[in-house]
Order: structure tokens, then sequence, then C-alpha cells
């Protein structure tokens, strides 16, 4: 199948790419820029794994076709780190051990600093709403919105979080 | 190095879909579009027509190639029924359910392999279903496993103390009955893997979302033929698993591609063959009669549990395997005189029953519970009195159940007391109350359940296998190797924990190696991981701990017993500031000067190298039988408010107590309970997978699949006791399936409180709007 | 993985409308709908006509005469948040905002989600029913809990799945569609065709048609208006029932009523006998109580489906209660 080329501004890079007309944003990123942090879960839109931003927005990944994103900028779960220093948000989901699997985390983050970049102090209820695209089956998403919720207001602390140092690792 | 989690939150995790090998080939199976049918021919020629396909296999090169799926449990006695039948991966006579493969096509890249798929051309007989468990139980019914005499595959009895006596005793007994509808696990990640037989060597590797390596690579050798020796099975980074990826069984066929195409061969499932084709269950039916007296006390069970099993055999009794802690279970934490459980297990055609968090015991405890809360509405005591007069009390363990459970320990009024302390039960009936009268209908859960873990049952896959390898590096690293897969359940961080505290080092130097089947155990299933796996990693550092205080000692000339190991350093007790750091001590130990810098009494007994590799065995199961060595313990209380309108649930408040004995790391238990009780709200008021009449399942995706999301899931308000475990190495208990158990019962038994006006059991989950409405309805004696 | 299909994206209304004529040619706007209907193979789709490049059919701007114009390809999260429409027409920003889960209605927009396809499991999965060119409603035998309880005339007993189409239709909003022949309005109301009507296509487009805009007439002083939606879980999930209103309601009493049902019939349900129960009446406990039980009065449920009949009646007494 013959290809077209698109551009995209993927976490700051801009790139030309050869795509086909029915490659998804999710192929592209995962495929072409080998960037396998957007995961495919359900690749139907309902899970939310595949999460990215789209010129800002929190958008599925699987449901977009690639050539629909020519000219966008993209940003995936591997552009929210400054090189190996986690953000905030990232850090605060280590804290709060809101990482089970892993699985749904890249999609889950991408929703929560969406929510985030739009409303930098989001009440428990709105943050749950801003989430609820996304499935998680691990924690009962209870952790996340902790950790979502500490991102938001770091002063305040988290009185009923447990944030115990994790360890180990997988090598 | 990173934590893995920090590894997982930079989006630098390898699950199953990101692997990716030099030369790799793509595999796609071609499902049966009927639920049972005859296959009368395969024509495979247009499919290898397509440019890009390397191969089709169907059930004929199936047979031709490999063995009859393993057996995994061949739990047997006088006077039961277990049967198991001769099934391959790919059948070649016959499908049994919709979705079954009839073939895989290899092909260059994915999609060549799917537009291959669908030009595979199989002629099927179409066969009369049967499609539920009335009718594969009925006389005549069309027969799954046509050498079979019928569909029933188990039939299990078991008489636990004197149930005669119970009932002789009694002064009242009610008849209850509790269905539970169809479900599944559901981890983001559905299955996958790459297989790699080396044609050079005669060796299979395979990577991928491997729940249990080592029982893995025992199926899949022996359904290959290859000695399993030859063969290695690689957990990477899973998606969740939940004993949805126990079992192996398509991954047989991904092995097989790769030896017959000499090529890495890679198996992605869509999430919708997970659903229809993957592995299912609950779907059970009880009916009982419980006997007590008119003061609540508790004396006997006479019940029969009825499981519609699906194609079991796909599992080879692994699975039916789940029907025994049924019908042990419903003992809970009571005292008993007697039961007497009948477990029956029918093969239909429907996709295949499996463990999913709970395997069995979760349904005896719902059962018993929502009968015991019928009990005391029918001698009008509060859910909680009942409970208090029938508890086993703290001093009396270990107990000896009737089942011959050995409970290990702990405090259960303390642990519902807690509960209701927190919930506020008197503010919330009194709210009730107030409520009726505005059309408002409240209802109040209440709960308790205890957990039987780290499962060891004779003649099966679970027998308590277990082993444990802790090791320091040359540079004063920690490598720790078990059988506990990381599948989100936190093995990682526990056993890090573990070792650290033992070593008395920093976390930072502990690594917890990634699960192969080159490590025997069973793997972390029925939540053993904090049982047996943790056991054998705490017995493993201790006695790493000895040899590494006994060689200081003689490095420092010192006694070992006046060597402190503390935050990464060791120095005698006196004189601290000789301090050396583990990186230090281990190039003295193996290099500079090595072993000859040791008193030679250590190098005469051979066991020099920092390095223990050990086992673990409960110390109970042997003696008594009991298949489980910890029960942690745990109370909920749900406020729920039905809209008797819509038939709409909504949790107002949720309170869970839990009693897991010592806790290794607490974020990694309230996660488990966090987690596991949205499952079982999603069981109790979303989730059921829907057959159609032929027997079809309709909802296959996680926009019909209901699953709690975030808007969902409750707020949940946690407390923790912590009465050690007599018999595991920490003092902790297995934890992972009491959430699920708890809460699913406890937002039914509210719902129900909530419908108290109008006299409905709430005995069918999930309680979907249109059954509440259907409930109303009936009761309300309005027609159908 | 999608099947293999040429792509366009022209940046005139007539170039697209051109390629819109082309054998199985097919619109797209967020996508959500249609790349899920490609992946689950249920329409021959060659050609894919991106409206992306249609800037004027963005965004929602207010009339001369107080209504508003929506752009097909605005999005139902702006539609949801927009302050206009939510001044105007809460139950259009209800509605909206209960569609799917943020990301889709991000990505959704309006006007795809006036043109979606049916949600029934059958026409989604691997069945050849009537919608797709069978012979056969699997559902009208089979598992239709969530099927239809009005329109379905026992031929096809899809629900239809928008929850911004009954709003618009009870505010009264027009469609402006471009086509072949050139342009035309159609009012929201008059867009949808019933199963005994046409089984094969759910609306009045016809090839090469795409809709423009969406036109909702200044609302009148007195103009209440609202959405609900009940459903299972709250994130995701089509409307077991739902009712939209728009009343206008003088010293309490309803002068004109429109109101539509959602999670009822093959397409968004209008409901008489409720219109004509509160029209000219009080909103009092007894009217209410008549709309109720007319809210099911001309209704033919299934045997598994009856319980809709207690929803509809239920939602209709609470939404009464709600918005007098």
């Amino acid at each position: 199948m013959q290809t077209i080329d698109i551009t995209l501004t993927v976490n700051d890079q801009q790139q030309t790419l050869p795509v086909k007309s029915n490659d998804t944003l999710l192929e592209v990123i995962r495929d072409y820029l080998d960037l396998t942090g957007s995961k495919e879960g359900c690749g139907e839109g309902v899970c939310g794994s595949c999460t990215v931003l789209l010129d800002g927005h929190p958008v599925r990944a699987c449901l977009t076709l690639a050539l629909e994103a020519d000219g966008c900028a993209v940003t995936t779960v591997e552009g929210l780190a400054d090189e190996d220093t986690l953000s905030p948000l990232q850090q605060s989901f280590i804290d709060h051990g809101a990482v089970q699997c892993g699985f749904c985390t890249p999609g889950m983050l991408i929703s929560a600093k969406a929510l985030l970049d739009e409303n930098p102090s989001p009440d428990r209820q709105k943050l749950r709403q801003a989430l609820s695209g996304n499935i998680c089956r691990c924690t009962g998403y209870a952790k996340i919105v902790d950790a979502v919720a500490h991102a938001a207001r770091p002063e305040s602390g988290c009185p009923d979080c447990h944030t115990k140092d994790s360890g180990g690792d997988h090598d | 190095m990173k934590k893995r989690e920090e590894r997982l939150i930079l989006g630098k995790g390898q699950y199953a879909d990101d692997l990716a090998f030099f030369n790799m080939a793509h595999l796609v199976f071609v499902g049966s579009p009927h639920a049972h049918a005859r296959i009368v021919s395969i024509d495979t020629k247009k499919a290898l027509a397509l440019p890009g396909v390397i191969t089709v296999i169907t059930g004929k090169e199936v047979a031709a190639h490999t063995r009859p799926l393993p057996v995994q449990a061949n739990f047997t006695s006088k006077g039961w029924t277990w049967r198991l039948a001769d099934v391959y991966a790919i059948p070649a006579d016959k499908v049994r359910w919709h979705g079954e493969p009839v073939a895989a096509v290899v092909a260059e890249d994915e999609e060549t392999a799917r537009r291959a798929a669908d030009l595979v051309e199989v002629a099927y007989e179409a066969l009369p279903l049967a499609g539920d468990l009335r009718t594969a139980l009925s006389p005549g019914a069309p027969k799954v496993y046509d050498d079979w005499e019928d569909n029933k595959q188990v039939h299990l009895v078991f008489d636990f103390g004197d149930p005669e006596k119970a009932f002789a005793m009694a002064d009242q007994v009610l008849q209850v009955t509790n269905r539970e509808g169809r479900v599944t696990g559901v981890p983001i990640e559905p299955r996958g893997c790459v297989g790699l037989y080396d044609t050079k060597n005669d060796t299979l590797e395979m990577w991928g979302s491997f729940q249990t390596p080592f029982l893995s690579r025992h199926n899949i050798a022996a359904t290959l033929g290859v000695p399993e020796a030859k063969v290695k099975i690689n957990a990477v980074d899973i998606g969740g698993a939940f004993g949805l990826k126990i079992h192996a069984w398509k991954e047989n066929v991904v092995a097989l591609a790769s030896k017959l195409s000499g090529r890495p061969v890679k198996w992605m499932e869509p999430h919708r063959d997970f659903m229809a084709t993957g592995p299912h269950q609950r779907d059970v039916f009880w009916d009982g009669t419980i006997a007590f007296k008119n003061d609540g006390t508790l004396l006997g069970l006479k019940a029969t549990v009825f499981h519609d099993l699906g194609v079991e055999s796909t599992n080879k009794g692994i699975a039916a395997l789940s029907i025994f802690p049924a019908c042990s279970s419903p003992t809970n934490m009571y005292k008993w005189v007697g039961m007497h459980v009948e477990g029956i297990g029918t093969v239909t055609n429907k996709s295949f029953y499996c463990a999913y968090r709970g395997y069995g015991k979760d349904k005896g405890i719902k059962f018993i519970e929502a009968a015991i809360n019928q009990v005391a509405k029918k001698l009008h005591m509060t859910p909680e009195a009942i409970r208090m007069k029938n508890f086993i009390q703290p001093d009396e363990f270990p107990y000896h159940q009737i089942n011959n459970y050995v409970l290990d320990s702990g405090d259960y009024p303390a642990v519902l007391n807690k509960a209701m302390e927190m919930a506020d039960l008197d503010f919330f009936r009194k709210r009730k109350k107030e409520l009726a009268g505005q059309g408002r209908y409240l209802g109040i859960g209440l709960v308790t359940a205890i957990e039987p873990a780290g499962v060891a049952v004779p003649n099966c896959q679970m027998g308590g296998i277990t082993e444990a390898r802790v090791l320091i590096t040359p540079d004063g690293s920690v490598e720790v190797h078990s059988d506990r897969t990381e599948i989100g359940q936190g093995a990682e961080i526990s056993h890090a924990t573990i070792v650290a505290d033992i070593l008395g080092m920093d976390m930072a130097h502990i690594h917890v190696k990634r699960v192969t089947s080159d490590f025997i155990g069973q793997g972390p299933l029925s939540s053993r991981g904090a049982v047996y796996p943790a056991s054998a990693v705490a017995k493993a550092a201790k006695l790493l701990r000895k040899k590494v205080v006994q060689c200081a000692g003689s490095l420092m000339k010192i006694p070992a017993d006046q060597v402190v190991l503390e935050k990464g350093y060791i120095y005698p007790v006196n004189a601290p500031e000789k301090k050396i750091s583990y990186a230090q001590f281990a190039d003295k130990m193996f290099f500079f000067p090595g072993p000859r810098g040791l008193d030679p009494e250590i190098l005469k007994a051979h066991d020099h190298l920092l390095d223990v590799t050990t086992t673990w065995y409960s110390p109970t199961t042997p003696e008594s039988g009991s298949s489980y060595t910890s029960f942690c313990v745990s109370a909920d209380i749900a406020v729920v408010e039905v809209d008797i309108d819509t038939g709409v649930t909504q949790i107002v408040k949720y309170v869970h107590v839990h009693d897991a004995g010592t806790i290794i790391n607490a974020q990694v238990v309230d996660g488990q309970i966090q987690g596991g009780i949205v499952q079982g709200i999603g069981e109790a008021l979303y989730e059921g997978l829907n057959y159609d009449e032929n027997g079809q399942l309709m909802n296959t995706s996680f926009s019909n699949y209901l699953i709690p999301t975030s808007v969902e899931a409750p707020d949940i308000e946690i407390a923790h006791l912590e009465t050690p475990s007599p018999f595991s190495e920490t003092g902790s208990k297995g934890m992972g399936e009491a959430p699920i158990i708890g809460s699913k019962a406890v937002i039914l038994d509210a719902i129900e409180d909530a419908l108290s006006d109008f006299g409905i059991r709430v005995n069918d989950a999930p309680a979907t709007p249109e059954k509440v409405r259907k409930w109303i309805r009936q009761a309300s004696g309005q027609n159908q | 993985m999608l099947p293999q299909f040429s792509y366009v994206r022209p940046d005139t209304l007539q170039d697209t409308v051109r390629h819109l004529k082309e054998k199985n040619a097919a619109i797209h706007a967020g996508g959500t709908d249609l790349i899920g209907c490609l992946r689950d193979g249920i329409m021959q789709v060659d050609k894919i006509v991106s409206l992306n490049a249609l800037s004027d059919l963005h965004g929602i701007r207010e009339t001369a005469d107080g209504g508003l114009v929506i752009g097909a390809l605005t999005t139902i999260t702006e539609v949801a948040e927009n302050l206009l429409v939510k001044q105007k027409y809460p139950g259009l920003s209800q509605g909206s905002s209960e569609v799917a889960s943020p990301q889709l209605r991000n990505q959704g927009t309006i006007g795809g989600n006036l043109c979606q396809k049916p949600r029934c499991w059958y026409y989604r999965g691997e069945f050849h029913c009537l919608r797709k060119g069978g012979n056969t409603c699997y559902a009208l035998d089979g598992e239709h809990q969530f099927h239809a309880i009005f329109g379905h005339d026992l031929i096809c007993v899809i629900t239809h799945p928008s929850d911004t189409a009954p709003p618009l239709a009870a505010l009264s909003a027009q469609l402006k569609i471009s086509g072949p022949e050139g342009s035309r309005t159609v009012p929201v109301e008059n867009f949808y065709l019933l199963p005994v009507e046409d089984l094969e296509t759910e609306t009045v487009l016809k090839p090469g048609e795409v809709i423009t805009h969406i036109v909702l007439p200044a609302p009148a002083k007195n103009l209440r208006s609202s959405y609900r939606k009940v459903r299972a879980r709250r994130s995701w999930d089509f409307a077991l029932a739902g009712l939209a209103l728009a009343l206008e309601i003088e010293n309490d009493t309803v002068t004109r009523g429109r109101v539509y049902l959602s999670g009822a019939a093959p397409v968004p349900w209008r409901s008489r006998p409720v219109e004509e129960a509160i029209t000219g009446r009080k909103l009092d406990a007894a009217t209410i109580q008549k709309a109720a039980l007319a809210v099911v009065e001309d209704a033919n449920p299934l045997p598994e489906n009856t319980y809709k009949m207690d929803l509809f009646k239920g939602v209709v007494e609470e939404e009464l209660n709600a918005i007098r």
C-alpha cells in the first residue's frame, strides 16, 4: 500500500512520517516511532490505555487516523518526564502507589495531565469525572485519585495516604 | 537501574505487545462462528495463496504434531464423579463453543494474518446446543464431549462434622438460594506472547503474559512433546492477571507455530477474543437449607451448588477443582456442628471456566453470608448480633474447623466492632427510617469473611510448590528469585521489603528478578504470594543473613553474635566506626582476599557462598489436611441508596476493616483491598456475560461488559488490624481475594435491605437496574 | 487493525460532496464511531472523506434573533461546556455531557453524534442482521433487554444511541444539510427513519449529503429544558431510558411542551402522550402522575425489556418534578 507523508510534533520533536491511510495514530506512535508507552487495550476507544494529547486535548489514539493528526502536536507518556526526571504528577503516582500492573498508567497519566493543564485544582468529583474514560482493573482508582489530587495541591499534604518508599526493580 | 514503578510510569514497561524480535512472524486465530458444530472440512488454499502467509495450522496439524492438553487436576475420590476429556488446543473434529479456534494463520505481519484468516474456508455441520445448565443436565441433552455418559463433569460430595446431628438439634431450618451470574476478570491487557523455537538446539523459549511460568512450561512442553528442561518461559511485564493468565492453551499453538515455521512467532489476543474465548468464572446456583437455634446459634447446612463450567476441559480439571473450595468455604468464620455440601459441575457450550480472584472459596462465603443474614431477619436479630454469637473467639486459635481448615489467628469480633464504629451504623439505620417516609430507599449491608489463602491440594498442579533464592553478588547487590510473578499485586516491593528488613539493607540494592520457569513454583495464585513465596523468600533471607553474620564475624575476627547488619552496613556491635558496606563485604568475600580470607572451618562446610536456595511448606497442611495456611479476616459495611423508579444503585458509604496479619507494605495491601472491592462492586452491580440462544457471547466489549470506572468506584474507608499468622514466616497472611468476596456480598445485602419494604430477596447477581425493576415489579404484583 | 481504504481531506464543501457521492464513501468527522465500525467490519468503506479541513463547520455562534448555530464539527465537549448552550439550552448541554467518556467527547463531533450507527450487539457483532442486509432481526427473539419498546414494529428493535438528538429534537433544532442537489434544511425531528421506513439507514441523508450546521431557534422566554439519562454505569454506557424535555412554563402551567425519549426506539422518540398530558396544565402531582402513565401508553415492549416501561414512568415523574 502506498504511503503519504505526514508531519507530527511528538513530544516536542517534529517528525515527517510515511503513513498508510488505514494506520491509526496509535500504530504510528508504537510501530513507527517505537514509543510503546501508549497501550492498546480494547482497540475500540473504551478502555483509555491509548490516550494521548492531540494539540493539548486527550484523545483515543486507537480511534484516530494518523492522517487526521497531520500537522498536530502529540504528547505521549514518554513526553511527560524531563529525561528521566519524573514530572510532579508522575512522582505523585509513585508516592501514592498508584501504579499496580501499570498497563492503564500511561493513559491515566495523560488524562490527568490534560485535566490539570486545564483546571489546576479540581475537586475530587471533577477529578473522578475526568478519569472516567480510563479503565483500571487493579487499583479501584483510589490511589490514582489520591495521586492526582496531591499533584494538584501538593501543599495540602495527604493525611489519608500511605506514602511508604517503594523499592525493588525489574531487570 | 530503575524501580519497576518508575520504569512503568516513564512508559518503559515491556508488556507482551511491546516485544519485537528479528524476523518475527505473527499468528492470528480463526474462530468458529458456531457454538457447537462438527467440522466437515477446512480449505486453507486461498489463505495460503495470499502473499506473506507462512503457514496455516488446523486441528489436523495440531493433532499430528502435539499431544492432548495435559491433565492439571485429577481430584477423584470414591463415589465422586470427575471426568476429563482428551482435547487439543485446536480441535480437528468438532467445535464446542463460539469462537473456539479452528485454525491459526501465521504470516509476515499481523494485517496479512488477519486478512488470510478471513480466507480460511471451513464447512460446519451445526449441532444442537447444550447452551445452559438446565439444557445440559436434561435427559437426552446434546453432549459436549461425545464419549461421556452425560454433561456432568464433576460431582463432589462432602460431609463436614456431623450434619445429621446439626439438623436434629435445630429449632428451625431455612431454605436459601443464591445465583451468581457468569463473569470474567478482564485485565486491561489481554493474553499474548512470543514463542521462539530454536531448531538447532531443539529448545523453546517464550516471553509473554504468563502468570505462572513454571506451570506453563510443564503444560506447553507436555503438549509439544519436548523435554521440560529444553523449554523456558519468561514472564514479561504483565498488564493484570487475576488468575486469568495461569492457563496456557492458545500459547501451545504459538509454540507449535514457531517450531513448524522456524521463526519467532508473536500472538496478541484481541480484547474481544479474550472475552469470548477466554476464561470465565462464577455462574453458580446454590440451593441450601441452614439449620439454627432460636437464639441464633448456627448449627448446620445442607446445600448443593451447581456450576456452569463451559468447556472446562480446556483446563483439564484445574478450574473444576474450584468446586472443592466452593463446597468447603461456607464454614467461613463460625462454629458449626455439621455440613453436607455437594458440588456439581456441568459442561456447556460456553467458553471455559478458569481461576479468577476468589477461585470457589468466594462462592461458599457469599452464599453463607446471605443465608446468615436471612436467618438474622427471621429471628429479628441484627446481622452483627448473629455473627457475634457464632464467631470463633480469639482464644480458640488455632481452630480446627469441621472442614479440616486450621484457622490460624484473628480477632473476629474486634474486626466487626471496628467496622461498625467506622460505619456509624446507628446513624444510618436512623437515616434509613427517616428517608423511608420520603420515598427514598437506603440500605445497609453487613458481611464478614475470612479468606482461605495459600492453596495446597493433592492430585493437581497446586500442591504447594515453591522455591526461593536470595544471593549477594560481588558488588554487594542482592538478587531475589521466586515463583511469584509481578501481576500488579506488589510482589516485587513485598519481596524487596522482606529481604531488606532481614539483611539490614537499603531497598535500592535489592533486585527482585523477573520470574521465569527456571524457578520452581506454582506462582501467585490463591493469594499464596504472602504465604508460600514470601515465606520462602524470608526463609532464604534469614539463612543468608546467618551466613553474612558468620562470614563477617570471621573477617572482623569477632563472634558472629556481635555482628550488626543495619542500613546497608556491617559492623561489630561494640565498634560501629569499623563499619563496612555490603559492597566492601562482598568484595572481601568474593575476590580480595576471597574465600581464603575466611575461617577454614567455614570453608570445610562447603557452604560459604552468599547464596541460598530454599523451599517452604505450610506447617499445618501436612497433618491436618487443611488446603490453606492463612486466613485473613475482613468486615465490609456498605450503605447504598436505590432509586426504585430507575433501579439504579448508588453507594453512599463503604467501610472495610481488614486483618491480614503482619503488613509488609501498607500501600500494597490497600491497593489489593481497593482494587478487589471495586471488582466486587462490578460483579454486584454491572458485570454479567450474556450468551444468546445460539451460544454466542453478546457482550465482548468494554462498552457492553461494564466494569466500574472512576465515577462508580466509591471512596473506601479502610482500617487494619494486625494479628500475625503463626504459620507464615513473616506473620503475614494472603489477602488478595477477601475484598472481592465481601464487597460483592455486602452490596447485594445492602440492596436487599434497601428494598426491605418490598420483601425482595436479592439473590441473583448482578443487580442491574433492569433486574431491580423486575424484582420490584414482581413484588408489587404487577404483570411481567 | 483497520481494513484498507483511500483517504481524502477536501477543503471545500463542493469537493466533499463530490467525493461522498462515490460508492462506499464514508464521512470522517471525529472518527470515534466510524473507526469502531470499520474495525468491527460492519460496513464496507472504500474511501474516507475527512471533513477536518472544513473550518466553517467548527464552532458555535449566536444568531441575530438569539438562537445558536452549531457547526457540525464542533466537538461534543465544546457543546457541553459552551456558556451560551448552558444558558439557553441546558437540556442540550446536559445531553452532551452524558455522551461516552471525556476523551471521546473531545474527539467526537455533534454532527457525528447525530449520525452514529446503532449499538445493538447483534448489529455490532458477527450477525448478518436485517440492518446489514440479512433477513432476521436476531434481537427480536434473542437478547433484547436493552432494545426498543417503541417504534420497532417488530421489524428491527435497535434503540438510537444518541444523547444529543433527543434534546435537539425537543428544542426544535434544524439541520442544515449540503449535498449534490444543493443544500436543504431538515428538522431534527424528521431526520431519523424508522425501520418500517428504511431498514439499512437510520437517517434521511442521501449519498453525498453531509450535515453542516445545527440551528437552534431562539429560546422562548419561559423555556426550560433538561436531559436525564438512566444507565447502569455512569461513564461510557448507553441510555437504558432517557428523557429530553423542552417546556415553556408560564405561571406553573405548561403552555408548550416537547418531550423526547432516548433508549426507547430506533429513533429519538417523541412522546406525544406525555406532551398532551402536560400541555395546558399545571405541573402538579396529578398531572405528573398522569404524564408518567402516559409515557408508556403506546409502548410495545418485548419479553425481556418490560422493565423499561417502569424506567420511563419513573424518569418522567422525577424529571417533571425537577423541572417545575
